[in-house]
């Protein structure tokens, strides 16, 4: 049905970084995610997981813990003090210094209105929360050696800390430790850490440790409970549920095990701690397992969050592994007109320009012999190797823009096809841009590029033309909420955002305001594109609905509601977003959308399948048919295409060409650092 | 396997010489004891007497000196009146208990169930120790002699067999008498008559190992009987013949399946042999010559793992091994060939159906037919064995040829042929060819015959129809073939066409003259392309002439530039071409075979040099050949499976969503 060439291309060097630590807010239900360059993000667990925000991280800031208190993310790190982010504008609000170096732990207590840090220097110093942001209390007493993890008591009076062979039991009100907990040591020169600490509320401490053992301890009588060898080696992380009858714990020993607090015998009221299940679905280290909900989440060195559903309900599909490809971020922005693709990278951009062939075949996954090699056009490297946050290109390949948490940067840029093989490039900065123009969360531009468009970091629309350099903002409607998404009709005449809200606003450019909005929605929108020719917005959702919009009408077309009352539970059920929508110049009542994993070309003109079809064998249907010979029964409006994994971007180029931007798992994988030795059987 | 054997003490009479017993235990002592020299006790290892007892004048050993149950105690009858009962420590019989007892004594056994040693009298009796003074009544008669006597135990009893010999009426009557002695009843006994049809009973021994137990009979004809010993003792079973007995083969029984037999007949240089027989399969298993000739007495002696031969003044021991007695040791021993008239093993059997259809055994009438031809004085004459021959086709069925060929009556009848001088038979040869009756063995005589006698025919129906001719025989033919002239084979012309053989000239590709005609051609042909084995054909190429040899060569060289590369195979299916292979095979033969005269003879310098040129081009030829095979197999393994393409960074595909 759909027949294209397609210009593979696996160039872009996409490494994702390690998970350092996992921070859930109950509340919102928000778990928050940072990685190894200090870079935060924030996902969104109602939304089945989507990953909103993306907080930059500088460079000499290390993210060492988090936590959510009162709806506000706090991290520390080994920088010493305590940063606030603002998750409106994606920056740092302010810091606090903990003058006692760097901090190791935070935590906040129950009633979310202080925050504890462990420190370097052996002291916890709690902090009070307040509007304007964190408020020194006071600092319990010193102890030698730095701690490394705590634990506030729910009652808010007591608190654990782990340190080096040691845990301690502090009092809030006093300042001074309660007891204190020893820990053997293995190797008699080998300090035994306790990495993390969890408490329950009857004062069950658990403890994780760098000999690979996870031990209960009773914390009123200061005495061990039980004590596992859960792990080959270190336990970096332990939380426990809210009831305090499940415990996780993981470490560099990759399996994530489990221990419950049951009875031993059936209707016996002696209960006591015992390990369940053990789940080996991480290849490396661990480094934070959180419990958010009825699920538990874990994340390391292999940058992928894996979350694993606690209750014992059969059937429903238990545990899920999220790929670690940005989801609101498009990393790689194609410049049809030109055949020009940029890649953007954490401090530099990248373009290339895409290889062509003159053969032509009729087989399917038939590789076409070269004329040219694609070929690297131009490194663009971001001013101080600042973390450039977004980043765009107009479609003819003239005007590149970026922008990182500063302001934005424009450049003029020009290919010069010669007779020689490589191309001449010429790149310009444009350094007249306007101050009023503030950095941007996400970048467009308009076609051709005579317009760039920005939404800003403080919730607006700018947009300037990149001959006048004049800014004009816009501003939403309603609540200013961060937009994530932005897109421009072909004609120039509407634009289209959506934000975490779950509000997809259309603006009228020329008439420099806002035009309509969408029913809103119940889950956040994930991409969204005009078509080319009608001028419909087709917005894809995180609850996987596609909604076509006619923005002069400013309703849905007819053929959108009958898509969403046609959709097949299989797809509904898919859990991968949707990262882009575009469409065939040649063949307009064609949607292509894709998320990691899948492409898939929605025809307009062909009927909507059954509820319960399956939607991924359509090829092998076609051949049994072709010997049977039947009519098309199977012929359906969702054509699925799985050859490609992961997906970063797929775009349609020239004439029934389509650029698809692969970055494949084991290319992901090639470059981490090596697991824990695991002696197989026969090895 | 029966080993050389070695000297292990001397005896100054041949009559001297009672028995060699075995001591206990198969230990390395034997006991021999003499009768006026006293008893010896020998270590076989060191060949040396450890322990001597001498006898006073007067004094005769009369009985085998053997040990009791205890392994210490000997026991031995003098003079057949009394008997001494002296230990190994003792350094004079005297020294030992002497019993004397009524009556003369013939011998004195040991039984393993007996605690007392159990003595047997001249006149059969039999009785224990403790009885001596009161034997029981005689067994035997009056002129009834004792040949034999030995026991054993079976079954927790012991027995004591007698055999025995008497004159009734001219004929000797033998006896066998067995009497079973068991720990709380009496004495039993039973007694049988021996056949004595198959001539005079040269030995006997007692397979008591077996069981049950049985003893051997040897008989003057050859024939070897055994007698189960249980129950009566008319079961007496024909064995074997066993070939080449003398009438002074003495046996004696060596393990479970094998018996020792002395004097074979002699060898080439006229010494004497003693052999090892297989009782259970009937072959002989091996043989050893004696070192000189032994006397009258043929006696043998098994002991431990020696057998001990007297021969001339010394006692010599051979060592032997008893092989397992299994087929595949007894592979290949057979010598005779089966006589067609007897009829020991039932024919085969064929299954057809759910019946079973016995194949007929051969026709009485073909039977005495054959006879009649074997024996060259029923029928001298040409007509007279046609005629036979005719009723002896006629009455043989076709499946039954095979079976004639491995029979005592064919080998006889080609060995007749071979030698009948009056005529020449030549249809009933071909026949015989043509039917497959030939045995395998005699093929070699038959080809020579028929070559002597220069029948060509013959010699076609030879080459194709019997499979495997021996080197020896092909070479001669080949010889033959050689030797004669065109003219000869010209005979056959009308013959080689019917059998298929296209013409030489046909099939000639280059310029050269073929060096014979097509008819001589065809038969070399059937040489070439016949089986034979490098090495074997080799010593029999030695012996062509050297002019016979260029010839071949010749025509090999002939063949080698006028074949095709195309026919290069291994084999050609057909007899009258040979394919390259075969032809360049006999080029090396030849080669090897006369390779010093082929370089000095002057003759062979064009032949040779003909030969090096093309053989260099067919070389240069086959070089090629080789880099071409080398670009083949590339391109084979190209356009073999398809591999999966690894794709690179970058690729342009064609995508194909349905």
């Amino acid at each position: 049905m759909g027949e294209f060439l397609v210009h593979h291309v696996r160039l872009f060097d996409f490494v994702p970084k390690a998970i350092h630590c996992l921070a859930s807010d109950e509340d919102t239900q928000r778990l928050a995610v940072s990685r190894s360059d200090g870079s935060v993000e924030i996902w969104s667990a109602k939304d089945n997981w989507f990953q909103e925000k993306i907080i930059p991280g500088q460079e000499d800031q290390s993210v060492e813990a988090l936590v959510w208190c009162q709806q506000r993310l706090f991290s520390g790190g080994l920088q010493g003090d305590i940063t606030e982010y603002d998750l409106m504008q994606l920056s740092h609000k302010g810091t606090h210094p903990s003058n006692a170096g760097a901090v190791w732990c935070l935590v906040a207590n129950s009633k979310q209105t202080h925050i504890a840090a462990g420190t370097e220097e052996g002291c916890i110093v709690i902090f009070e929360l307040t509007e304007e942001g964190l408020v020194y209390d006071k600092a319990l007493d010193r102890q030698e050696g730095r701690i490394l993890s705590l634990a506030w008591h729910e009652g808010g009076e007591m608190m654990v800390s782990g340190g080096i062979d040691n845990i301690r039991i502090w009092s809030v009100q006093s300042g001074h430790a309660v007891q204190r907990l020893t820990l053997g040591r293995q190797d008699r020169n080998k300090d035994t850490i306790v990495w993390s600490i969890a408490v329950t509320q009857d004062f069950t401490i658990i403890s994780g440790d760098s000999r690979g053992k996870t031990t209960f301890w009773n914390g009123k009588q200061g005495t061990a409970l039980k004590s596992y060898q859960s792990h080959k080696a270190d336990v970096l992380s332990v939380c426990a549920s809210q009831d305090g009858t499940s415990v996780f714990a993981s470490g560099v020993d990759p399996a994530l095990a489990q221990f419950e607090y049951t009875a031993a015998q059936a209707n016996s009221d002696w209960k006591m701690w015992v390990r369940s299940s053990v789940r080996n679905q991480h290849t490396h280290d661990v480094r934070a397992v959180t419990i958010a909900g009825d699920s538990v989440i874990s994340g390391g060195v292999d940058c992928q969050l894996i979350v694993n559903k606690i209750t014992k309900k059969k059937g429903n599909k238990r545990w899920r592994r999220i790929p670690p490809v940005p989801q609101s971020q498009q990393l790689v922005d194609v410049a049809p007109d030109a055949n020009v693709v940029m890649f953007q990278y954490t401090d530099f951009l990248e373009l290339w320009k895409l290889g062509s062939t003159n053969k032509t075949s009729d087989k399917d996954g038939e590789i076409l012999q070269l004329k040219n090699n694609p070929v690297k056009l131009l490194q663009l490297k971001s001013k101080g190797n600042e973390t450039i946050v977004t980043s765009a290109i107009s479609s003819k390949a003239n005007f590149v823009a970026y922008s990182d948490s500063d302001s934005i940067r424009l450049y003029q840029v020009s290919i010069v096809e010669s007779e020689e093989i490589t191309p001449q490039v010429s790149v310009q900065r444009l350094r007249d841009v306007p101050m009023s123009l503030l950095p941007a969360h996400v970048l467009c531009f308009a076609r051709d590029g005579g317009l760039l468009i920005s939404a800003a970091s403080n919730g607006t629309i700018q947009y300037m033309s990149t001959d006048k350099l004049e800014a004009v903002t816009i501003q939403p409607p309603g609540k200013f909420a961060p937009i994530h998404l932005l897109a421009v009709s072909a004609d120039q005449r509407f634009l289209a955002t959506g934000d975490h809200d779950s509000n997809v606003h259309v603006y009228d450019l020329q008439k420099q305001k806002h035009h309509c909005s969408l029913p809103h929605a119940d889950s956040q929108p994930t991409a969204l594109s005009f078509h080319p020719d009608t001028g419909d917005l087709v917005v894809a959702y995180c609850d996987q609905k596609i909604v076509e919009f006619n923005t002069v009408d400013k309703e849905y077309t007819s053929w959108c509601r009958q898509l969403l009352s046609h959709l097949p539970s299989q797809w509904s059920r898919r859990h991968s977003k949707i990262n882009h929508i575009a469409f065939n110049p040649k063949a307009p009542h064609q949607i292509l959308l894709h998320d990691e994993q899948m492409l898939c070309i929605l025809d307009k003109t062909q009927p909507f399948p059954s509820s319960d079809v399956n939607l991924y064998n359509k090829s092998t249907l076609h051949s049994q048919q072709q010997q049977k010979s039947k009519s098309g029964t199977l012929e359906h409006c969702f054509h699925m295409c799985t050859r490609y994994k992961y997906l970063m971007h797929v775009e349609t180029v020239g004439d029934n060409y389509l650029v698809v931007v692969e970055r494949t798992p084991s290319s992901m994988t090639e470059g981490l650092p090596p697991a824990l030795v695991k002696h197989k059987f026969g090895t | 396997m029966v080993e050389r054997g070695f000297f292990l003490c001397t005896v100054s009479n041949a009559h001297n010489l009672i028995a060699v017993t075995r001591t206990a235990s198969d230990s390395d002592n034997v006991i021999v004891s003499f009768k006026n020299e006293g008893v010896a006790i020998y270590k076989i290892s060191d060949q040396k007497a450890i322990l001597t007892w001498s006898t006073k004048k007067g004094q005769e050993i009369t009985s085998p000196t053997h040990y009791m149950g205890d392994g210490r105690t000997l026991i031995t009858v003098f003079n057949k009146q009394y008997i001494r009962i002296w230990n190994q420590e003792d350094a004079h019989i005297e020294q030992g208990k002497k019993y004397s007892g009524k009556g003369s004594i013939y011998k004195t056994l040991c039984l393993p169930t007996v605690d007392e040693p159990v003595i047997v009298f001249e006149n059969g009796a039999v009785t224990q120790l403790a009885d001596l003074k009161d034997p029981p009544d005689p067994v035997l008669y009056d002129d009834e002699n004792i040949l034999y006597c030995d026991g054993g135990g079976h079954d927790g009893k012991s027995y004591v067999l007698v055999l025995s010999r008497r004159e009734v009426s001219g004929k000797f009557v033998i006896r066998a008498l067995v009497h079973w002695i068991a720990v709380n009843s009496g004495s039993k006994m039973s007694e049988s008559q021996l056949q004595s049809e198959a001539g005079d009973l040269l030995s006997f021994c007692l397979m008591d190992k077996k069981s049950p137990p049985e003893f051997l009979t040897l008989w003057s004809d050859g024939s070897l009987r055994s007698t189960r010993l249980t129950g009566s003792l008319d079961h007496t079973v024909k064995l074997h013949n066993i070939p080449d007995i003398t009438p002074s083969s003495r046996m004696c029984s060596v393990g479970e399946n094998h018996v020792a037999v002395s004097s074979l007949k002699a060898g080439e240089n006229g010494e004497e042999r003693i052999g090892l027989w297989n009782v259970k399969f009937g072959t002989l298993h091996s043989t050893q010559t004696l070192p000189t000739k032994m006397d009258e007495d043929k006696r043998i002696f098994c002991a431990g793992s020696h057998i001990f031969a007297l021969c001339g003044k010394s006692i010599y021991a051979f060592p032997y091994t008893c092989p397992s007695s299994d087929l595949a040791t007894s592979l290949g021993k057979y010598t005779t060939l089966r006589d067609l008239k007897e009829t020991l093993v039932p024919k085969g059997t064929a299954w057809e159906g759910r019946n079973v259809i016995l194949q007929e055994s051969l026709n009485q009438n073909a039977l005495s037919v054959l006879e009649q031809l074997v024996d060259a004085k029923k029928t001298p004459t040409a007509k007279s064995f046609t005629s036979a021959f005719n009723t002896l086709t006629k009455n043989t069925k076709k499946n039954q040829w095979q079976e004639l060929a491995s029979s005592l009556q064919m080998s006889k009848l080609i060995k007749r042929i071979s030698e009948e001088t009056r005529f020449w038979p030549q249809q009933e040869i071909k026949q015989l060819v043509l039917l497959g009756a030939v045995p395998s063995g005699l093929v070699s005589t038959l080809i020579s015959v028929v070559v002597s006698h220069e029948d060509l025919s013959v010699l076609l129906d030879c080459h194709n129809h019997l499979t495997d001719i021996p080197e020896p025989a092909i070479v001669q033919c080949l010889k033959f073939y050689l030797k004669q002239e065109e003219a000869t084979f010209s005979r056959c012309t009308k013959q080689l066409q019917q059998l298929g053989s296209s013409s030489l000239i046909e099939n000639n590709r280059s310029n050269l003259e073929p060096p014979f005609g097509s008819e001589k051609a065809a038969f070399i042909n059937l040489i070439l392309t016949s089986v034979y084995n490098d090495v074997f054909i080799l010593d029999s190429l030695r012996a062509i002439d050297f002019d016979q040899v260029l010839l071949l060569m010749k025509y090999l060289f002939y063949q080698l530039s006028s074949l095709s590369a195309a026919l290069a195979t291994h084999k050609s299916g057909s007899r009258w071409q040979p394919s390259l292979m075969q032809v360049v095979d006999w080029l090396s033969l030849l080669l090897d075979a006369h390779c010093q005269q082929l370089i000095l003879s002057p003759d062979a310098r064009t032949l040779l040099a003909d030969l090096h040129q093309v053989v260099e081009s067919q070389v240069q030829f086959y070089d090629e050949l080789v880099s071409l095979e080398a670009i083949l197999s590339q391109l084979k393994q190209k356009c073999g499976l398809p591999k999966k393409q690894c794709v690179g960074l970058y690729s342009i595909e064609v995508l194909h969503i349905l």
